[in-house]
């Protein structure tokens, strides 16, 4: 479904990701872990199309219409209507723009996209409140502005509340559990395990180990200076808790 | 602009005076006739009142007596009436709340002066502008808050929308005298440019006497931001929607500000 090969990227002239390889199939889930600096979310932002970010070099490939398609030219709005979905580290507040209508607005432009019925408030209004129960959230966010007045982790389950919303076939959750206390944390990882599926696939990227005890990955990879220079099972993951990143960058 | 501000002293001296009895609360919105060049408002005792009007080049006296609350606002819509210049003169006492909101929009000028003394203890003013301008529309809002008793709030809020070659000038000045001790007071300027030729100046002055107070300013100039257009865009809106999103959001939220609902439905219906 995804599929990175040889990839050079850089922002504002620093060259950040040094030949990344990565290939995702539908059904998987991948862990990206790393210590800082390593690349993980300038890997997160090229896959979503940010336009501070270039491709210097290689290929990122998405399966659209059954065929892989290189994307990297591609704008972020139409990589989301085809199925690429991020969730971001920091959540950008907007101010004066309703939560209700700025998730009805991304729902209908996907349906739009595919053909699909778009909803009105009446029918939009019941469907997102039943997503919102599944994360716990409090029905009072919805009339705010997008993460505008909400705690850090309100705004980390209204990401979460957006893939459910868009159910996209690619998620990629950039440092979900930063600033989450365990409780949020679990809530979360349900919210995630729900929307799991065979014909989905999420790249999970976290610094920690913790947040892959409630979301288990099916492969892990070590990225470090722009490259993954380890992929191995979620066993990987515990060997990193237990023993740092020194043993692997030696 | 077209035409020069016309000078306050040829205004007509003699006041349309309405006046709100003792306690009492207007239920309807009460409209101040078009055309009308000198306005009174008095609000006696524990009065309540809601005001609208269209008057562009006027002046507005306000006057509020201990707990009165007055919602007023001034829309003033591109109508080829040329450019407006208003003078807005409140005094507000013990425990009164006004909530004002001058609006512009167009291609015209405005020049807005107001002057907003809380002479009495808790006395709250909510003073909040907005422009929408284009063409070579030059917009310059004064406002002169002056904390004269204790215990007083001030809160503005002045947002511009600039198109083409519109200008906009705001020269917020807060004064807290030396009684006026526990002083709140907070002003936010933000401007958002939409051509490389729209220009916005902005000039906060704080004159502190008393030392115990919070007070606190800030401004912006700048276009439209490019995390907030990018994270609408990985939601698979497009990226002129998503421009559409953060100027109809910039606006509302001032008019978001706006605590009577019919004042609010007919202030969105007509920026739409």
């Amino acid at each position: 479904m995804l599929n990175i090969r040889d990839l050079y990227a850089s922002v504002d002239g620093h060259q950040i990701l040094k030949g990344l390889d990565l290939s995702v199939k539908a059904g998987e889930v991948h862990a990206i872990m790393g210590p800082n600096g390593s690349g993980k979310s300038t890997l997160s932002k090229i896959v979503a199309g940010h336009p501070q970010y270039t491709v210097d070099r290689g290929a990122i490939e998405f399966e659209i219409n059954g065929a892989m398609t290189d994307i990297a030219a591609m704008e972020p709005d139409l990589r989301a209507r085809e199925g690429i979905f991020l969730a971001f580290q920091y959540p950008v507040e907007i101010p004066g723009v309703p939560t209700s209508e700025f998730l009805r607005s991304s729902y209908n432009a996907l349906a739009r996209h595919h053909g699909l019925a778009e909803m009105d408030p009446l029918d939009f209004d019941p469907f997102i409140r039943e997503k919102m129960k599944v994360l716990e959230m409090d029905e009072k966010y919805i009339d705010r502005a997008v993460n505008v007045d909400f705690s850090g982790g309100e705004k980390k389950r209204n990401e979460i509340l957006q893939m459910a919303v868009l159910n996209p076939r690619l998620a990629v959750l950039d440092e979900t559990d930063s600033g989450l206390d365990v409780d949020s944390m679990k809530i979360v990882a349900h919210g995630v395990n729900v929307l799991r599926t065979k014909r989905n696939a999420m790249v999970v990227i976290t610094h920690y180990q913790r947040l892959l005890n409630y979301i288990k990955p099916d492969i892990v990879h070590v990225l470090y200076q722009g490259r993954i220079i380890k992929t191995a099972g979620p066993e990987l993951a515990l060997e990193i808790e237990e023993k740092g990143y020194d043993w692997l960058i030696a | 602009m077209t035409g020069s501000l016309p000078d306050m002293g040829q205004l007509s001296a003699a006041p349309h005076i309405i006046r709100f009895l003792r306690h009492t609360v207007a239920d309807d919105l009460v409209r101040v006739p078009a055309g009308c060049q000198h306005v009174r408002l008095h609000l006696e005792e524990g009065a309540r009142a809601v005001v609208t009007g269209n008057f562009g080049t006027s002046m507005v006296e306000v006057v509020l007596e201990e707990g009165a609350h007055l919602e007023i606002l001034r829309m003033v819509q591109a109508d080829g009436t040329g450019p407006c210049a208003a003078q807005c003169l409140a005094r507000l006492a013990k425990a009164s709340c006004l909530r004002a909101f001058f609006f512009t929009r167009g291609e015209h000028g405005v020049s807005d002066d107001i002057k907003v003394a809380l002479e009495g203890e808790g006395a709250e003013i909510f003073l909040n502008g907005l422009h929408v301008l284009s063409g070579d529309a030059r917009a310059e809002s004064n406002t002169y808050i002056d904390h004269v008793a204790p215990a007083t709030t001030s809160n503005q809020l002045y947002k511009c929308l600039l198109r083409d070659t519109a200008y906009s000038l705001f020269n917020g000045r807060i004064m807290v005298r030396r009684e006026a001790q526990l002083t709140n007071a907070y002003q936010l300027n933000k401007n958002m440019l939409l051509s490389t030729e729209a220009r916005a100046d902005t000039r906060p002055v704080l004159e502190i006497f008393a030392d115990d107070v919070k007070c606190s300013h800030g401004a912006t100039i700048g276009h439209l931001d490019r995390d907030q257009l990018f994270y609408l865009q990985t939601r698979g809106i497009d990226k002129a929607s998503a421009g559409e999103m953060l100027m109809e959001g910039f606006v509302e939220d001032v008019v978001g500000r706006i605590s009577d609902p019919r004042l609010k439905d007919e202030v969105q219906r007509s920026l739409r």
